[in-house]
């Protein structure tokens, strides 16, 4: 053990910008109404879209590749596996249970849903959640017990699984009237939570005691904190913010370490994500309709590609396992994008 | 937690503003107390002091002054001071006016160099111009002086440098026309130099929070932020911009004394401020740098370290032997550090004979290590060259650290210096004999390790099998980490940072390690299906994920507040889903199961899969069917083709009274119910255990958890409903008769039953 250790540690060792792979991409499936989110399973067997025509699709990723090939004999392959309609409003976050084959759902109609994939045939949810505000964000804790919903109530709703109870922070900080959630993440080992908010506020949370352990006020100044997410090690936060900013904190200090620079969003709830090798930064550029990649070490803009989409991707997201990632248009188009080999 | 509350900002400034509506006799105690918490704190010295100028308390504020003054460069606290100083001498004539001339230079040499200094500068020309004039002599004095003073204030970076200089040149213009050319024209690019560096200096000045209080360093964002833009500032100062030789260390120093105000309780900033006086030449300022540090921060043994230093190396011992004899305090740890150092000093400067005087106290003292030990041997092996010395420290130590691992490390270090191969193996064996296990490890490693480079093969072996055994109890591995494994031949065969292998090599094999380690726990507790979806999980995950997967925390609820307004899950079936009557006893059953348990098996998923016991539960709950549906399955008459007469039907759903949400609650599990009379669901659910899919072959079903797997068998009954009829989920006709279809084909072929019902496919058809 100690000696692979020491191996990865020589390896970490980088000098100036790496060069994103070349990608390419295709039109999956088509929503009837503006694709809304997108969440890979975290084996990156699957990924499933939710859009506002309050359906949610979900793909599996070896018939995406499949699809993709140049020459597949066997007809059109259909990517789809099943599509889930239950909800009565725009889909807004979605996440898979860490073990089993159970997709969640967060929807303007205060509902949070579960889908259990593994059936056939099943189109609705075989449970839900009533929450009492619009479920912006979920996450699932990682022992898929509990699960966190960020709602337009500035305090994430914690809910155990199993008996539906929920909890909330027993010492909140203050949070003015402008704290809606826009997005709750769980860290790899549930030890802490994040939240970016509304107001402009990353706030990280004790996972065990739900207690705000530190609150970067205006992480993006006055403009909203549009999306978050731990780095695997659950050193650092990504975030992204209407400020057209994407900002990289340490966790123990609180401070900023890296800005994403070169591309602006401003009018959508824009996410900035990491690859899979958590070696790159991936955003959005509304105005030229591009998505943005930065080498994460050295924060240089490494490529900027057009979308393809019709208007700027509302979306994006990318595989934990493998060099190929997800947009989602305000064109109702699902795009998958992978590695050029 | 008290340190903590000492320095609360938010309590102080509260203390500050009731004292200003208090009468000083009551309010002086307050300034007191909070002064000595913020000795830098020039907003409360001058609230203090004005407070004591405002009932004419002359005296005491005189005496506030000479406290405060030189310690806090603060404009405005020093404005205060000459106006006192004026108003005691406004009436004293000649005399007077000498006297605060005197004050006005005092004061400028100490803050005349501040970015906010303008209005002082212009108070004191002000002040200069109106000083009485007899004689042509003395007016040409008085011009003399003018002049002098705008000369200095307008190479000095003020906020009011450009007001300045045009005071200047007016003041010029109306002196002498024809002189006036002369001299402005060579202060001229003093100014401009003055001005543009003003420009810049302002950048810095402008981050710095002029109104913090000097509270020790904290992690947060402002503290860090602040110390940043301190540090930029002196940067900046040390940069010498103005490209002035006698006025940029006079600028550094004040930088530095504005900049302890508010980080009082940095030591770096002290360090960084005194070795930068050291380096400057000025050694006695640096030591009453230090000296004021050391009053600062009495408990940093960092500061005192550096004073010693900076003491020793300008050969002031009899200085240094005093403050590392103040380092010697009652914690065991510091004051090993402080033996140890302290013995290394007394080497260094008194020779071998007085070092080893002191060990032998040392020695004595409860606070005596077995570091002290180490370093005192090492010192006599090392400069002394005394390898017996040494020897006896060690063995003598050995006597009273047997128990220390670390120690025995050491001194197999020393040992094997010696290239005293027997004495090691001896120290070893001894070692291993006495410590307990969880403690050997690191011994029996450099047990290894010794024999790797001083043994021959069969000890190497002999002594890698032995320690395997060893410690087998202790290393979680268990059993498996007896075997011998590449990584072991690996770790024999490697050389510094040579290896017999590719690093991708490795990679691979302290994963599989890792996998194997881990399938070894899976397999004991659950099913199969589990462990081979944690395999391929962890084989497609990227390094380090896999380790972190090992200690997920969980939310300790308790610590939490319930949230209340959330509605009951029995109403939390949409009113506009169709099959409502239908899913809400589905939706209660977790009600029913769950919340009877009071230990609830659910909450942890490994437990409930590994219980024997909830897994017949569980089959229990396959089996179980909605009562209500149950009910109305088994008062259908057996029919016989597609068409039943409806009205039959119909007649039958008049006549049963089927029970409701709120009974069912009432009754038991619904599987002791159902088990008889509805073959037809039991045939359902029997379908569902099998599960084909077949037009997804390569979907395959991860693990699926107990909690899970009744929530799935409960939908399959709701997509029974839904699926195929899904305008008509009410039709119950039409329910049973996909039921009966399905149940049929179920026993052999399923596949084409659920061919037919795919709603993947046909969803797939929309894209």
């Amino acid at each position: 053990m100690n000696v692979y250790c020491e191996i990865s540690a020589v390896q970490d060792t980088k000098g100036s910008s790496k060069s994103f792979p070349k990608h390419e991409t295709r039109h999956l499936s088509e929503h009837k109404n503006i694709a809304r989110c997108a969440r890979f399973s975290p084996d990156g067997r699957f990924v499933a879209t939710g859009s506002a025509d309050t359906s949610i699709k979900l793909f599996e990723i070896s018939k995406i590749k499949q699809m993709m090939l140049p020459d597949s004999k066997e007809g059109p392959v259909r990517p789809v596996i099943r599509t889930f309609y239950d909800h009565v409003q725009p889909i807004n976050d979605l996440d898979f249970h860490p073990q089993s084959t159970v997709l969640i759902s967060g929807a303007k109609d205060n509902t949070i849903k579960f889908f259990d994939f593994s059936k056939a045939t099943a189109k609705r949810a075989f449970r839900v959640i009533q929450d009492t505000h619009n479920v912006r964000s979920v996450s699932f804790h990682p022992s898929g017990d509990f699960l966190l919903a960020g709602t337009d109530h500035p305090i994430a709703h914690l809910y155990d699984v199993n008996t539906f109870q929920c909890y909330l922070s027993a010492n909140s900080p203050e949070i003015g009237v402008n704290g809606a959630i826009n997005q709750v993440r769980y860290s790899s080992t549930g030890g802490m939570y994040v939240t970016a908010s509304k107001d402009g506020a990353i706030r990280l949370w004790d996972g065990v005691s739900a207690s705000c352990v530190r609150a970067i006020a205006g992480a993006h100044g006055t403009a909203e904190a549009t999306s978050a997410c731990f780095t695997k090690d659950q050193r650092f936060v990504l975030s992204c913010g209407k400020d057209s900013a994407v900002k990289l904190w340490e966790i123990g200090t609180g401070r900023l370490v890296k800005q994403y620079l070169g591309a602006t969003h401003t009018q959508l709830r824009c996410q900035a994500v990491f690859n899979d090798t958590e070696e790159f930064v991936l955003s959005i550029d509304e105005p030229s309709n591009e998505i943005v990649i930065w080498d994460a070490l050295t924060a240089d803009k490494v490529a900027k590609w057009p979308s393809n989409h019709i208007g700027a991707p509302r979306w994006i997201e990318h595989s934990p396992t493998e060099a190929a990632f997800i947009s989602c248009g305000t064109d109702r188009s699902v795009r998958f994008w992978k590695e050029n080999l | 937690m008290a340190a903590v509350d000492k320095y609360n900002v938010e309590s102080a400034e509260i203390l500050a503003n009731s004292a200003l509506h208090l009468p000083i006799t009551q309010a002086a105690p307050i300034y007191e107390q909070l002064l000595t918490i913020f000795p830098t704190a020039a907003k409360y010295w001058r609230q203090y002091v004005e407070a004591q100028m405002g009932v004419n308390n002359d005296d005491a504020t005189k005496q506030i002054f000479s406290r405060c003054l030189l310690n806090c460069l603060h404009v405005p606290l020093w404005r205060c001071y000459i106006r006192f100083i004026r108003k005691v001498n406004d009436r004293k004539g000649v005399e007077g006016q000498e006297e605060t001339r005197k004050a006005f230079d005092f004061m400028l040499s100490y803050v005349g160099a501040d970015i906010a200094s303008g209005p002082i500068w212009m108070e004191y020309i002000a002040f200069l111009k109106s000083m009485l004039a007899v004689n042509t002599q003395e007016e040409t004095q008085r011009m003399t002086a003018v002049r002098k003073a705008y000369q200095k204030a307008i190479v000095t970076p003020t906020h009011h440098i450009e007001q300045l200089w045009r005071d200047y040149e007016n003041f010029e213009n109306s002196v002498s026309r024809q002189l006036a050319k002369g001299l402005l024209s060579e202060y001229q690019p003093k100014y401009n130099s003055a001005r543009a560096v003003y420009r810049e200096l302002k950048k810095y000045v402008d981050e710095i929070d002029w109104n913090m209080l000097a509270v020790p360093p904290t992690d947060s964002c402002k503290d860090q932020m602040q110390w940043v833009a301190w540090k930029r500032l002196l940067a900046f100062e040390k940069g010498n911009p103005q490209r002035i030789d006698s006025a940029s260390n006079k600028r550094i120093i004040f930088s530095y004394e504005q900049c302890l105000m508010y980080l009082y309780h940095y030591p770096d900033i002290w360090y960084d401020y005194a070795t930068w006086q050291a380096k400057s030449g000025s050694m006695d300022a640096a030591v009453k740098v230090f000296q004021r540090a050391l009053k600062a921060l009495p408990e940093s043994e960092m500061l005192k370290y550096a004073y010693a230093e900076l003491e020793e190396s300008r050969g002031a011992l009899q200085s240094a032997k005093k403050l590392y004899e103040s380092l010697l305090g009652d914690a065991a740890e510091t004051t090993a550090l402080a033996h140890i150092q302290f013995i290394r000093f007394l080497r260094r400067n008194e020779g071998v004979e007085a070092a080893r005087k002191y060990f032998l106290d040392a020695r004595k003292s409860p606070s005596c290590t077995y570091h002290v030990y180490v370093a005192y041997a090492l010192m006599a092996f090392c400069l002394d060259k005394d390898p017996k010395v040494a020897h006896n420290v060690f063995e003598a130590g050995l006597k009273q650290f047997m128990h220390e691992p670390v120690y025995i490390l050491e001194y197999a270090d020393f040992l094997s210096c010696l290239n005293d191969d027997r004495n090691i193996r001896a120290l070893f064996e001894r070692a291993l004999s006495s410590l307990p296990q969880e403690e050997s490890i690191e011994i029996w490693k450099r047990f290894t390790q010794f024999e790797k480079t001083y043994g021959d093969l069969a000890s190497m072996l002999k002594v890698e099998q032995r320690r395997k055994e060893a410690l087998s109890g202790t290393i979680e591995e268990g059993a498996s980490a007896l075997e011998t494994s590449l990584l072991d031949l690996i770790s024999r065969y490697s050389f510094k940072d040579l290896w017999p292998c590719s690093s991708k090599d490795l990679d691979h094999l302290s994963r599989q390690e890792w996998l194997s380690k881990n399938i070894g726990k899976k397999v004991d507790k659950s099913a199969l299906s589990n462990g081979s979806a944690m395999t391929d999980k962890s084989t497609s995950a990227p390094s380090g994920v896999p380790t972190a997967s090992l200690k997920v925390l969980h939310p300790d609820t308790s610590q939490m507040v319930i949230y209340d307004p959330r509605q009951h899950h029995g109403t939390t079936v949409p009113s506009n889903t169709t099959t409502a009557i239908l899913a809400a006893p589905n939706l209660s059953n977790p009600m029913a199961t769950v919340v009877g348990a009071a230990s609830n098996p659910l909450s942890n998923p490994i437990v409930s899969m590994v219980d024997g016991v909830s897994s017949k539960a569980f089959d229990e709950v396959l089996k179980a069917t909605p009562p209500a549906l149950s009910a109305f399955l088994a008062g259908l008459p057996s029919i016989e083709g597609p068409a039943p007469n409806v009205d039959i039907v119909l007649s039958i759903c008049l006549q049963n009274d089927y029970p409701t949400v709120q009974t069912k609650k009432a009754t038991s599990l619904p599987s002791q119910r159902t088990a008889g009379p509805a073959p037809s669901t039991s045939d359902l659910s029997g379908s569902s255990k099998s599960h084909p899919i077949p037009s997804n072959s390569s979907f395959r079903p991860r693990d699926r958890q107990l909690g899970k797997r009744k929530d799935q068998d409960r939908q399959e009954e709701e997509e029974s409903t839904t699926v195929q009829s899904q305008p008509l989920q009410r039709d119950a006709f039409r329910i049973r008769q996909m039921q009966k279809a399905r149940g049929g084909s179920a026993s052999q072929t399923g596949s084409v039953s659920y061919g037919s019902a795919l709603s993947g496919d046909l969803s797939g058809s929309t894209c």
